[in-house]
């Protein structure tokens, strides 16, 4: 009997150190839940991308825009290939459909133009996103190196 | 003050051995380093042009790598298969203008023969084609722009790829006949031969994607969705940009793939700019070394005119003629020998692009741009600089000890 208590009470501590790890990277928003996001590393005054993944359980949603305060603006872009140039387009509100949605490195992106300080590997910025339906939602944002072509942390 | 330059070109006739031989150094230095660059930059379009208009590309997870040689530089290998409800889902999607299955498998005296819908052939050509018209029966192909193969001619296509296709021997039964030629698309599908995918299909005995009552006449979209074949890859043209961003999350799952090829290849000229940089150092470590060599050239050539120089000086020439003489011959060779470079760079990556584009099928137009003349230029205003040594030491060299041969 006091052998199961004191599992079950252990697993409650792990259970509990786990979830207040994940949620330093993970956040809510009605029914989107907001994890992984990652910023390459800049310098001051240079533009940058940062990336997230959503979970949506409810219906589709709308990115309707971002904005932080560590950068002089930032957009929703994505990457293009338009007469064998390859470059980044401004793409406007994003549509979050049931299920999950990658802002990744290979498509959509949240642009960060003109950094006000430099952003260093390990160091994290806030993020405000505002969507449609769930609202705004502001995420802190951890910052990976300025070659990364995915979030670091295994979570 | 004289003008300098007579005597210093004098000097070149007088070594006119040397001279080349410094010139030619310096211009195969800079040649070499200017034409990485220029190559390199070559590459990075030459493939982006080739790419453009291949929007997605959807196919069973694989390497995204692989799928781009396969579909878009039409790479002998082996893929996976979109089948089932993920295929039914694809080939019904509503975002996109079309969905093109692609079919591999065949080529003709060592040319692919991919199979596909018009859509794609119309789309890849620039809208339409640039001689007769696209398929419109399964016996009916459209050839690549630098294919042999005229419209009108009549030809049969052999299983298999190169050694495989030879040895395999066999021809698939029914001839085909050209009915067009596509426009230049700078891609392997210059060289290809497009037929209609139930071709590719029946030939391979894969069915036919139309079901049992098929006609046998009519090709292209709507397929049966039940009974048509897996398909390796579709490239989706998305209906707009946002369809894009969307269609490839959509097909992001545990059954398939979806990718931009621009995504692939800025991934794979990452690693081109590494090496291009590693060989750009090696390259500009080279130029270094040489001017080096070429200045302890200059010294001991100046050593051997410094009598010369001091009878000059004897006769009433000042200290600052018998420096500039020295000094224009200097420069003079070093900036000959890097204008000569860049001669060098445009002829060297001119026959690397065209070497690399018959083996790749990849249009490769190299030319010498900004980064290759500035390259140009920072050596010769190095010259200018060092230069400057050989010519202070005559410089300051006093007559009499050096009339003496002191």
């Amino acid at each position: 009997m006091r052998n199961s208590f004191a599992l079950a009470f252990a697993g409650l501590i792990s259970t509990a150190a786990l979830a207040q790890e994940a949620d330093e990277h993970v956040f809510v928003a009605g029914a989107l839940t907001i994890e992984h996001p990652w910023v390459r590393a800049a310098q001051a005054g240079t533009d940058t991308l940062a990336f997230v993944e959503i979970i949506n359980t409810g219906p589709a949603d709308t990115l309707l825009a971002v904005a932080t305060s560590a950068a002089a603006s930032a957009e929703i872009v994505g990457l293009t290939l338009e007469g064998g140039v390859i470059g980044m387009v401004v793409v406007g509100p994003v549509e979050i459909p049931t299920g999950a949605f990658s802002f990744d490195p290979g498509g959509l992106g949240i642009a960060l133009h003109a950094v006000m300080d430099a952003l260093v590997e390990g160091a994290e910025i806030e993020l405000t996103l505002t969507f449609s339906i769930a609202g705004e939602v502001t995420i802190h944002v951890v910052v990976e190196p300025a070659t990364a072509m995915e979030h670091g942390h295994a979570h | 003050m004289m003008n300098p330059l007579p005597l210093s070109l004098a000097m070149a006739r007088r070594h006119a051995g040397i001279s080349a031989v410094f010139v030619v150094l310096i211009a195969l230095a800079v040649g070499i380093g200017a034409a990485i660059t220029a190559q390199e930059r070559a590459i990075r379009s030459g493939g982006a042009q080739a790419a453009d208009g291949f929007d997605l590309i959807v196919a069973a997870p694989a390497s995204q790598v692989d799928l781009l040689l396969r579909v878009v530089f039409l790479q002998p290998g082996s893929v996976e298969l979109i089948v089932g409800e993920p295929l039914r889902a694809l080939m019904a999607e509503p975002r996109a203008t079309f969905v093109a299955p692609i079919g591999f498998g065949d080529s003709l005296n060592g040319d692919p023969v991919v199979g596909t819908i018009a859509a794609l052939v119309n789309h890849l050509s620039g809208g339409d084609l640039g001689e007769g018209r696209v398929f419109q029966t399964p016996g009916e192909a459209v050839v690549g722009w630098d294919s042999p193969l005229r419209v009108g001619d009549t030809f049969r296509a052999a299983h298999g790829h190169g050694a495989e296709a030879e040895l395999d021997g066999t021809e698939h039964g029914e001839a085909l006949t050209v009915v067009g030629r596509m426009r230049p698309t700078g891609s392997p599908w210059d060289r290809a031969v497009v037929v209609p995918i139930e071709f590719t299909w029946t030939a391979h005995n894969l069915g036919n994607g139309h079901g049992a009552d098929w006609d046998g006449r009519t090709i292209g979209p709507p397929f049966d969705l039940e009974t048509m074949p897996g398909i390796p890859a579709a490239v989706v043209a998305p209906e707009s940009l946002a369809a894009a961003y969307g269609l490839r999350n959509a097909y992001r799952t545990a059954e398939t793939m979806a990718f931009f090829p621009a995504e692939v290849l800025v991934q794979l000229y990452e690693l081109l700019g590494d090496v291009r940089t590693v060989m750009s150092v090696l390259a500009i470590a080279t130029e270094v070394l040489l001017i080096a060599a070429v200045l302890a050239g200059l010294l001991i050539l100046m050593r051997l005119y410094r009598q010369r120089f001091a009878v000059l000086r004897a006769l009433g020439a000042s200290r600052l003629y018998v420096f500039a003489v020295a000094w224009t011959f200097g420069f003079g060779l070093i900036a000959a020998g890097a204008g000569l470079g860049l001669a060098v760079a445009a002829a060297l990556s001119g026959t690397v692009s065209a070497w690399l584009a018959a083996a790749s099928g990849i249009a490769l137009s190299s030319s010498i741009g900004w980064t290759e003349v500035t390259l140009a230029l920072g050596l010769a205003a190095a010259g200018a600089l060092l230069a400057l040594l050989p010519a202070a030491l005559l410089y300051r060299r006093p007559v009499v000890e050096a009339l003496r041969g002191g």
